[in-house]
């Protein structure tokens, strides 16, 4: 160790107000994304994951004879069906980490707010999660384009397709997935996650009653019959664009839901003290 | 920076009772916090970091009251603060963590510079880029004294800093504390007495979550003046009503550096140090207790 006298001038330092806690959800961020994304386990298991749902897309052609963009929202929505499962588990242990490494307790020394912190971790882990399944998502769409669809009508479908039908899903059970487990331990969460998107997805309604042709299922059934008119000939009911205007609100309402109640339970903890 | 703590108390969900009225004022410079295991002085120094909030009594930083929610957040504004069980990302490198701390905390202009200045002050600039998991408890210790340092803190909270360093690491980091405390409050919580003895002036000694002792050095180690000895035996060691400090095994004989209230037969009258006087004080207030 040296002399302090190294060190140059104190630096500038902002607390309090918009610009300082935009910097604090900006660093934690791009930390989060930082770490999740050098998480081993992310890549091997959505790798596994994603091997198989190309693979499926290259047996199947999952819409077989409908057009470019068809094929394309097909596929799209085909990457909702089992990644997203993936997705939540994976996203279940940032706020748990935290307190097993004993990092929470420098972190709540430091003047950014808790607020922002926990935006930060939502939008950086959600984000660092979300890059293999749209690297499997762009192989998808290369193997199509190598298939001999039309490329324009393929990227062109692809963007708003991921947008409409996988990213407010996605965002949903990433929010339930980072902030759930500030209350339930992690084990029992990914548990009950795996319960319910098959319970809530993938059971035909036939079966037992299920959230799947509801506006609140995240698979994107309703973007996907409402929007991309996928799946004409599968029984259930139809979805309008508004039916999926209205799954597509309520899935981003229900996110922010989960994360202003867990900045809520922050609070009452800190305030417990 | 002034600290007043008054009648504060903190008790966990349990009943433990952590802190039960401890009034301290601290002023400039190196304060020592001794005590025990579980005496509550890592309590103490969260409540002052505001991490914790206190059960009741007053707890005032400079002009954040700590009792207060906004007081708790302001305080954090001033404040470099080292904890005992030190958490770090070990997916991120020395330079990253450094980095994100300082925009936790608020520097945006100069802050890499910040960054890279205290890399060299902690001497850990060549290993900057290495993963934080492959560092030993030395080098996670000076990344954290370095974080601790990056918002120029007005108030510098260190708990058990030395734990880890070789002694040399340790005579540094003393020295750095030593022109750390210049202009700055620093409260320094350490088991090694040494460290204590080598920076402050003035300390406070907790145990069982009381005050025990707060004042200068000096006179804590004066309380103990005519109850340290030195006494060579050819038998068992003594015990009972002198607590033994240190022992030297001679070729036939035994020398020992104990403490007590008389002398022990053929004890030689030694000028105490802090060590000392630590443990005379933690006797002599166990025998009070079990006198009353």
């Amino acid at each position: 160790m040296e002399s302090i006298a190294r060190l140059g001038a104190a630096p500038r330092i902002r607390t309090g107000g918009l610009l300082p806690a935009l910097t604090s959800v900006r660093a934690s961020a791009a930390y989060e994304f930082r770490m999740q994304a050098r998480r081993r386990s992310l890549w091997l298991v959505m790798g596994l994951l994603g091997a198989y749902m190309v693979y499926v897309l290259s047996e199947s052609h999952v819409a077989p004879g409908d057009t470019a963009a068809g094929q394309t929202a097909s596929w799209t929505w085909l990457l909702q069906v089992l990644m997203p499962i993936a997705f939540g588990v994976l996203l279940a242990d940032r706020f748990p980490r935290d307190r097993k490494l004993r990092v929470d307790e420098l972190l709540e020394t430091a003047p950014a707010p808790m607020e922002s912190r926990l935006l930060g971790k939502y939008l950086g882990s959600c984000a660092a999660t979300m890059l293999p399944i749209l690297a499997t998502f762009g192989i998808g769409l290369a193997y199509l384009i190598a298939s001999g669809e039309d490329p324009a009508a393929v990227v062109g479908t692809a963007i708003p397709a991921f947008l409409l039908i996988d990213l407010p899903g996605l965002l949903f059970v990433g929010a339930f997935s980072v902030c759930c487990p500030l209350v339930v331990p992690v084990a029992v969460y990914q548990f009950l996650f795996v319960g319910y998107w098959f319970w809530g997805n993938l059971m035909p309604p036939e079966i037992m009653p299920t959230l799947r042709d509801t506006w609140l299922a995240p698979i994107g059934w309703q973007a996907g019959r409402g929007i991309f008119n996928l799946f004409p000939d599968t029984p259930g009911p139809a979805a309008t664009a508004a039916d999926a205007a209205i799954s597509i609100s309520i899935l981003l309402l229900f996110a922010a839901a989960a994360l202003v109640a867990a900045w809520l339970v922050l609070r009452f903890e800190r305030a417990r003290g | 920076m002034q600290i007043e703590v008054h009648g504060l108390t903190k008790t966990y969900r349990g009943g433990v009772h952590a802190l039960d009225g401890v009034d301290l004022s601290i002023s400039g410079g190196i304060h020592g916090l001794l005590g025990p295991n579980g005496a509550g002085k890592t309590t103490l120094m969260r409540i002052l970091a505001g991490i914790l909030r206190p059960s009741s009594g007053t707890a005032q930083v400079g002009e954040f009251d700590l009792t207060t929610e906004s007081g708790r957040a302001g305080v954090k504004g001033s404040l470099g603060y080292l904890p005992q069980e030190l958490g770090l990302y070990p997916d991120l490198s020395g330079r990253e963590f450094l980095d994100y701390m300082a925009l936790l905390k608020g520097l945006e202009h100069g802050r890499r510079r910040r960054v890279e200045d205290l890399l060299d002050v902690v001497g850990l600039r060549s290993d900057a880029n290495r993963k934080l998991k492959g560092y030993s408890g030395g080098m996670k210790r000076r990344i954290g004294i370095a974080q601790a340092l990056l918002n120029d803190p007005r108030l510098l909270i260190v708990d058990e800093p030395t734990v880890g360093l070789d002694p040399e690491e340790r005579i540094r980091f003393r020295t750095l504390l030593a022109e750390l405390a210049g202009d700055r409050t620093v409260i320094l919580s350490t088991h090694i007495v040494e460290d204590v003895a080598q920076t402050s002036r003035q300390i406070s000694v907790l145990d069982s979550g009381h005050v025990r002792f707060r004042g200068a050095t000096r006179e804590l180690i004066a309380a103990a003046r005519g109850h340290v000895f030195s006494v060579h035996t050819y038998g068992p060691r003594p015990e009972g009503y002198l607590t033994v400090v240190s022992m030297i095994q001679h070729d036939a004989t035994t020398e020992y550096r104990v403490v007590g209230a008389a002398a022990p037969d053929g004890g030689v009258d030694l000028e105490p140090g802090l060590e000392d006087a630590y443990v005379w004080l933690m006797r002599s207030g166990r025998e009070a207790a079990a006198a009353a």
